[in-house]
């Protein structure tokens, strides 16, 4: 966003695009990351580059890869950060939330954080590919054009990554008095404080 | 049946799929961005159009390599690639690993040698499993001597590396070939001569001497030379501190000639018990005697080898030769 053509490519590029790297950063993320730093970064980053990308892909799709690695590096460092000093969470849950309804808020959170626990025990491929499918809601032809694979590569992967993120559930709660979804989240909270 | 066996197993298995899908889709409810952090990462954009964070590394890691470069190129200028810290002994060739020793853990007349079983060779038609009574004339103790005393020359050898390539190994002569005439008519050299116009130490002097002896020995395997050279050497050094290698190598050359009565009455002159690799040597000595009909003698020697270890291959070519005893 310096000389003129970079600021007119690179500002219709992020208010095309802000709210929907926001998305996938959160979706991607989870509660824990730093969404506002997250998509300050891949921004920063995609305009760096803007003048390299030679349309081989969408501008959805590089900005999805983007956003990706972004993503994974920023989850890596804040496990070694959550090994060195705690969680956000344990550091900073005093605080209130923001937001109209902190209440309301917070149980979001909580439920959210709960599942990205168990999320988080999946591979970076299945954790995404989960993602997208589940959490996004995308068809097939969507998730492959941003992952630039086939349609049918993307449903298999899906289907792999469902069946492991059964086992990794059944591990984490046990297979048999898991039909209240809210008190197994629940139960997931008090089990993992 | 089948079929229905089949459905009740699937029932259960899609029933935890939706369980689990029903966990995972309570995490849908997404906090995007609002519409003042879209602003404000647009104002931070427009204040920071690259990541400057990663340029205050650059300088920080460029200086590093820098140095590692420099400090590899000092280095290498001031004695090559083996001076090189981690990756200097890949540099190494395989022969002269033991140069790192450090000389203080060298005893000045007797250098401490550690005993590697893998490298004392053990004549593999001195070492039949059961102890019987083998004819004496398959008593070799050539080997041990040989290994023997490679080992215990370290600081001889240690000079003598900086003149010319060393053999591995020495080779396991045939004493009958020894009686045959020398392969090269080598004239003896004389030992290596003592610097003009400075002072040696006379450890150092001695090590130099005994290593031009032991280098050639180690070349040609020629037993007139060698003899020859030290002779040389004892005559300089009468009562040098690398007496016991004189002897031992001496005790080599004839074996190597087949002088075994040589050879034991040089080892019966040295009290074995207590050196490096004493008990290899004893295992040699106690062979010899059984074998010149000293059986007292040699059952004394050859118990000392088996009071340290009854399993090992030396035990095992004692036992051999205390078994031809009456």
């Amino acid at each position: 966003m310096t000389d003129s053509q970079d600021t007119l490519d690179a500002n219709s590029l992020y208010r095309t695009h802000v709210h929907l790297v926001g998305r996938w950063a959160a979706r991607l993320g989870g509660p824990a990351l730093d969404l506002e730093d997250t998509v300050h970064e891949v921004f920063a980053i995609a305009c760096a580059r803007l003048a390299g990308f030679r349309g081989d892909s969408t501008v959805a799709t590089w900005l999805f890869g983007i956003t990706d690695k972004v993503v994974r590096h920023r989850r890596r460092k804040e496990r070694w950060w959550r090994w060195l000093s705690g969680s956000a969470d344990e550091t900073a849950g005093h605080m209130p939330a923001p937001g109209p309804d902190p209440l309301r808020t917070a149980e979001q959170n909580q439920t959210a954080q709960s599942v990205y626990r168990v999320l988080d025990q999946l591979a970076d491929g299945d954790r995404r590919i989960l993602i997208l499918f589940e959490l996004e809601e995308l068809s097939a032809d969507e998730v492959g054009k941003l992952l630039d694979i086939k349609p049918a590569n993307a449903r298999l992967r899906l289907h792999r990554a469902r069946a492991r993120f059964v086992r990794v559930y059944e591990r984490a709660f046990g297979s048999s008095d898991m039909h209240d979804t809210k008190a197994t989240s629940a139960r997931y909270e008090n089990v993992s404080r | 049946m089948s079929a229905a066996k089949e459905d009740s197993r699937s029932e259960p298995k899609s029933e935890r799929l939706q369980q689990s899908l029903a966990f995972l889709h309570q995490a849908r409810a997404v906090r995007g961005l609002h519409t003042a952090q879209v602003e404000r990462i647009e104002r931070r954009l427009r204040r920071h159009s690259h990541r400057p964070r990663r340029l205050v590394m650059v300088p920080v890691v460029a200086t590093l390599g820098l140095l590692v470069v420099a400090g590899a190129a000092f280095a290498v200028a001031k004695g090559g690639l083996r001076s090189l810290p981690i990756v200097g002994p890949l540099f190494a060739p395989a022969a002269s690993t033991s140069d790192s020793k450090p000389e203080k853990n060298r005893h000045p007349a007797l250098p401490k040698a550690t005993v590697d079983k893998a490298a004392a060779p053990v004549p593999s038609a001195l070492a039949p499993a059961p102890i019987q009574r083998a004819p004496l004339a398959a008593l070799q103790p050539t080997r041990v001597i040989a290994s023997t005393l490679e080992k215990t020359s370290e600081p001889a050898a240690h000079a003598v590396r900086a003149e010319g390539p060393r053999p591995h190994t020495l080779a396991l002569r045939d004493p009958k070939a020894s009686h045959q005439p020398p392969r090269m008519a080598v004239a003896p050299e004389t030992p290596a001569p003592l610097p003009v116009g400075k002072e040696e130490n006379p450890i150092v002097a001695e090590s130099r001497s005994f290593a031009s002896v032991l280098e050639p020995w180690h070349r040609t395997h020629n037993p007139g030379t060698a003899l020859a050279l030290l002779d040389a050497h004892e005559r300089r050094y009468p009562s040098g501190h690398m007496r016991l290698e004189s002897h031992i190598l001496r005790a080599e050359i004839y074996l190597a000639q087949g002088r075994e009565g040589e050879v034991l009455k040089v080892l019966d002159a040295i009290a074995l018990s207590g050196i490096p690799r004493g008990r290899e040597l004893q295992t040699v000595r106690g062979e010899l005697r059984i074998k010149a009909g000293r059986c007292a003698d040699g059952k004394r020697d050859l118990g000392e080898v088996l009071e340290k270890s009854m399993s090992d291959a030396l035990a095992k070519r004692a036992a051999q030769a205390i078994a031809h005893c009456p």
